[in-house]
């Protein structure tokens, strides 16, 4: 096995390679799960529980199966509800508006129960019960500590102690979920927007109980996921069998709104954290109680201390459920969370110092890049221009703050990839890996064009099938250190293979045969010959070579930090962060462009953590009444800005995944950003107009 | 959505028959952008909606001595690019405030006018709200941030168009036909508190549609402005917005017309900050005691209450610009 090339010869990884798919996504040609039409294709449509909890007691499904039109009519999908938009029952017809006219003539008798859609609430003993029958509503637990917290405390000249809360975030892609299943004899065939190919398969195998080999998941092109599309989901298995109900194939798309309920989110996170240090800024102790919902899943836990180095350490967390919606992981799951929180608590107890933060930042980090790292973004922010926090007064106030995160983002050892060289000489890879929107295909196809030294159009990428070799689910970064070790292995062995053919051919033997650019040569005689000459010679025998993943190409484990500049209107409250630089190490960077667009979308969505999104139930009657993209605000093109996006350079690491790294030091930074800007803290995301204008007036209360 | 019939008129004159005859169960339809949305949601349920994209000549504008008259299906982003609407220039301000782009070249001045509120519990049909026919106004208890904070009661909507509120500070009249023909209103007239009527947002009968608008030519030394705050620049409704219509002589304000959006119900008239201004060099002190005075009876909801302050500091920065502008 060979090391990737030096960086300076390399062609096509480490560069602005623009996506292989590109032209097909601006011409509109690109097939998304939306675009598959099948024929005699009916839709899908789910009826979704109105009660936040309740008893079905019955599904007559009579009128609606009598509808001209419908085809398949599945009646009562589980026996108790749980949350608003649970699975009832679910109808296949000939146009979406027909099933949705169905699903007004399913008659469901409930018995409604009481609920609780507040975390405060539902974990107390006498809250109402979330799932009939269980003891209470608290979900996983656990504790962890190192060293002695109390007389860490007493070591400490300052301390900070605080109540931190962040909300339900939703993934909201702009593809929402949805597939479209079609049977043929005993096999499925399932279109889905996916994460997990080979995933969904699996799980698909179970839910229906029948032979993965039988079923067949297509992911060619996808919307986003951010972690909520690790299949399959109960509209999956609802659709497979409405499809094999009507003997047609069924395209089952979420709405908005099923999207906003139904499909996951970020779990809320309440930390009540106390923090100490020295006065030389020496970090001493750290304690953290905390809870959060993950509605009727878990998954609230956060990785307390995070990178902080702390001698005493002590976490405690419970998980609590209410009558909400599931959470799935959310881009880097529990460290938005952990950075909003200790980032504002380091804050504030460097200000209470009288310490620079990110001079306490530095003398507390451990991790030698990051220390670098912090160099660089200091630099590039203008750090010392930062002016102390609530020093302006006026219309507009600067204000700048930093963060930091970690992620591990390392390969799956499981992962295998075919590669082909035909006697024409074409040439492919197949490989069960899923582009979700990040450049996979780009990459996929670059790192064989780069290791068999062929242009990039003279490859062919084959991916999103899960009839392709195995590949994990993207999620966790781990697509890119997973995926691109695997192809260059698969193409040196499958270049070792030509070779030994060509050798057979030339009646030499392999080692005296070297290539370089499309070209082989002989080296005894100096005889060149092209590529397509050197496939022709193979006698008709394709070349298939099929590698698994190898170490040494790949590591896990990144930091970065991220420095934010906001500016905040002082008589609108308005917070609009001008400038997010983002400095970050993934190892070799694989595609620099698409690099570059992970960071950015990452920040992207940290700027919708912090300033907008906040998933509303009504306490009353536990409907969320922002299920919308008019209520529930993400960040639209106005509300970016200037991205400064630095790749710290350890190629000699090999790759490392990116997806989640960039989407945690900023949540910490513009928070950090807005507090140095108006001289207020705030405890609970996200910093909205209102909020942030009662607290620049009652500010000027106190001091006036 | 419902089936419905569908008719598309040629002759404005025809528009008040049809509506009579369907009853309160017609939904006057130009844009689409805010109708389309209730009908998918199922918050409108009409027997009969009627396109009014054909009719001939409701899409106008025209401007003369007397002032500037539009047609009510003249498209938000005409308004914007026409010549004749640059002597206006807070209208032009306050129609390119609505939505996006997208929106403004679906949208028409009418229907802006005619626009349902953007409340959470009136938009789902999920909610049986006050103002759809039920019980209760759920912003009073639940989430109202969003909500007004003056003039609510029994429901605390506030209206949410951008265009209105200009209209009522250039002192526009409104043309409304109707089966007895056709009437002109004061804008600020043509809308409605939710105790004068909590169903409907404006004075329109179920025969009736709006059909131009006509703003009267400005002395040359008023100066008009619109000045809106969202949450997002990128698409939102006004959280708070003002528009002010002023003479500036000397550092002096007269002629002072003053309206919010996003406070109200109603686009709301602001004439005690304009009595209390009137005459004065507007100082901050000034204008803040005037706005304090305006909103001396808010009564904000458990979230709002931030909407009292920033109607005053807009009320600050709509006069600031209008000097500089």
């Amino acid at each position: 096995m060979a090391p990737w090339k030096e960086l300076k010869e390399m062609t096509l990884l480490n560069k602005e390679v623009t996506r292989v798919d590109g032209a097909l996504k601006v011409a509109g040609t690109a097939i998304y799960t939306y675009d598959v039409q099948r024929p005699g294709l009916l839709y899908g449509r789910i009826l979704r529980s109105i009660h936040p909890h309740a008893k079905v007691l019955s599904v007559d499904t009579s009128e609606a199966e009598a509808l001209k039109g419908v085809k398949a009519v599945l009646g009562k999908i589980k026996d108790e509800v749980n949350f608003v938009g649970d699975d009832v029952a679910a109808v296949a017809a000939v146009s979406e508006e027909i099933a949705q006219k169905a699903l007004s003539l399913i008659k469901v008798e409930y018995d409604v129960l009481p609920f609780t859609v507040r975390e405060q609430q539902a974990k107390k003993e006498d809250a109402p019960r979330v799932f009939s029958g269980r003891e209470n509503n608290l979900g996983r637990s656990n504790e962890n500590s190192e060293g002695d917290v109390e007389k860490g405390f007493q070591e400490a000249d300052a301390i900070v102690e605080h109540m931190y809360h962040m909300n339900v975030q939703v993934h909201t892609p702009l593809e929402s979920h949805g597939c479209v299943c079609e049977w043929r004899g005993d096999d499925l065939y399932m279109w889905d927007s996916t994460q997990g190919v080979h995933g969904t398969r699996s799980g698909m195998a179970r839910a229906l109980e029948i032979p993965e080999n039988q079923i067949h998941v297509i992911t060619h092109h996808m919307g986003g996921g951010f972690g909520s599309k690790f299949g399959p989901k109960s509209y999956n298995v609802v659709c497979a069998r409405l499809a094999k109900k009507a003997g047609v194939p069924v395209k089952l798309m979420l709405d908005r709104e099923e999207e906003m309920l139904a499909v996951g989110n970020r779990p809320s996170s309440w930390q009540k954290i106390k923090i100490g240090a020295k006065s030389d800024g020496t970090l001493t102790a750290f304690e953290m109680e905390s809870f959060g919902t993950g509605g009727v899943g878990g998954g609230a836990g956060v990785p307390q201390p995070y990178i902080y180095h702390f001698p005493n350490w002590k976490v405690k967390h419970q998980d609590v459920h209410i009558n909400a919606g599931a959470a799935e992981p959310m881009r880097a799951p529990g460290h938005p969370q952990a950075n909003f929180a200790m980032e504002s608590a380091m804050d504030e107890l460097a200000e209470k110092l009288g310490i620079d933060p990110l001079e306490f930042r530095i003398k507390n980090d451990p991790n030698e890049t990051r220390q670098q790292e912090y160099k660089i973004g200091a630099k590039k922010c203008g750090w010392d221009n930062r002016k102390p926090s609530g020093s302006q007064t006026g219309e507009k106030l600067i204000g700048m703050g930093v963060g930091s995160g970690t992620w591990g983002g390392g390969g799956n050892r499981r992962t295998e990839a075919i590669v082909n060289i035909y006697p024409d000489g074409a040439v492919d890879v197949k490989i069960g890996t899923q582009d979700i929107g990040v450049g996979t295909w780009t990459i996929v196809a670059s790192v064989l064009a780069e290791e068999l030294e062929l242009d990039l159009a003279d490859v062919k990428p084959f991916i999103g099938e899960s009839d392709y070799p195995w590949a994990p689910n993207s999620g966790g970064s781990t697509t890119a250190p997973s995926v691109t070790p695997t192809v260059k292995l698969a193409a040196e062995a499958a270049m070792a293979k030509l070779i030994e053919l060509l050798a057979e051919a030339y009646e030499t033997t392999p080692d005296k045969i070297s290539y370089a650019k499309k070209t082989f040569t002989l080296t005894e005689s100096g005889e060149k010959i092209p590529w397509k000459k050197a496939c022709a010679a193979l006698d008709g025998k394709a070349v298939s070579e099929k590698a698994q993943w190898g170490e040494g190409l790949s590591s896990s484990g990144t930091a970065g930090c991220q420095f934010a500049e906001v500016e905040v209107d002082a008589e609108t409250g308005r917070v609009k962060v001008k400038r997010l630089v983002a400095v970050q190490d993934c190892g070799l960077v694989v595609n620099m462009l698409t690099a570059r667009s992970q960071v950015n979308g990452a920040i992207i969505g940290e700027i919708g953590y912090v300033l907008f999104e906040n998933r509303l139930l009504d306490n009353d009657t536990g409907i969320m009444q922002n299920a919308d993209l008019e209520n529930y605000k993400i960040p639209g093109a106005l509300e970016m800005p200037e991205f400064d996006v630095t790749f710290y350079d350890e190629h000699e690491r090999g790759v490392i995944g990116l997806g989640e790294p960039p989407a945690i030091p900023g949540v910490g930074a513009i928070a950090n950003a807005v507090a140095n800007a108006i001289g207020v803290r705030f405890y609970e995301l996200p910093i909205t107009p209102d909020r942030v204008l009662l607290a620049i007036d009652k500010r000027k209360e106190g001091t006036s | 959505m419902k089936p419905f019939q569908y008719v598309y008129p040629k002759d404005i004159k025809a528009v008040p028959k049809i509506l009579a005859e369907a009853g309160q169960t017609a939904l006057l339809y130009a844009g689409g952008t805010d109708a389309l949305a209730r009908m998918k949601e199922g918050v409108s349920q009409p027997d009969v909606v009627v396109n009014l994209k054909e009719i001939s000549g409701f899409s106008l504008i025209r401007s003369d001595k007397k002032g500037l008259s539009i047609g009510a299906g003249t498209l938000l982003a005409d308004v914007v690019e026409s010549e004749e609407a640059q002597d206006y220039p807070g209208l032009v301000e306050a129609v390119k405030a609505v939505g996006t782009i997208q929106l403004r070249n679906m949208g028409t001045i009418g229907g802006n006018l005619c626009q349902r509120p953007r409340c959470w519990y009136y938009r789902s049909a999920r909610f049986d709200c006050l103002r759809k026919g039920g019980e209760t106004c759920f912003a009073i208890y639940g989430d109202n941030k969003y909500h007004c904070i003056i003039g609510g009661n029994p429901c605390f909507i506030v209206h949410p168009s951008d265009v209105a509120p200009m209209l009522i500070a250039l002192d526009a009249t409104i043309e409304i036909l109707g089966l007895k023909g056709s009437r002109w209103v004061k804008a600020e007239e043509f809308y409605v508190t939710p105790q004068q009527d909590p169903y409907n947002e404006t004075i329109l009968k179920s025969d009736e549609v709006v059909t131009s608008v006509h703003i009267p030519a400005q002395a040359k030394s008023l100066k008009s402005h619109y000045v809106k705050f969202r949450e997002r620049d990128s698409f939102d409704f006004a959280m708070v917005s003002v528009a002010i219509v002023a003479s500036i002589s000397d550092n002096t304000l007269s002629n002072v017309r003053i309206a919010y959006g996003g406070v109200a119900p109603k686009p709301w008239r602001a004439t005690r900050a304009e009595k209390a201004l009137e005459g004065t060099n507007a100082t901050e002190q000034q204008i803040l005691d005037a706005a304090t005075g305006e909103f001396a009876q808010a009564e904000p909801l458990e979230q709002n209450e931030y909407k009292v302050i920033m109607a005053k500091n807009l009320l600050k920065r709509a006069i600031r610009e209008l000097r500089q502008g």
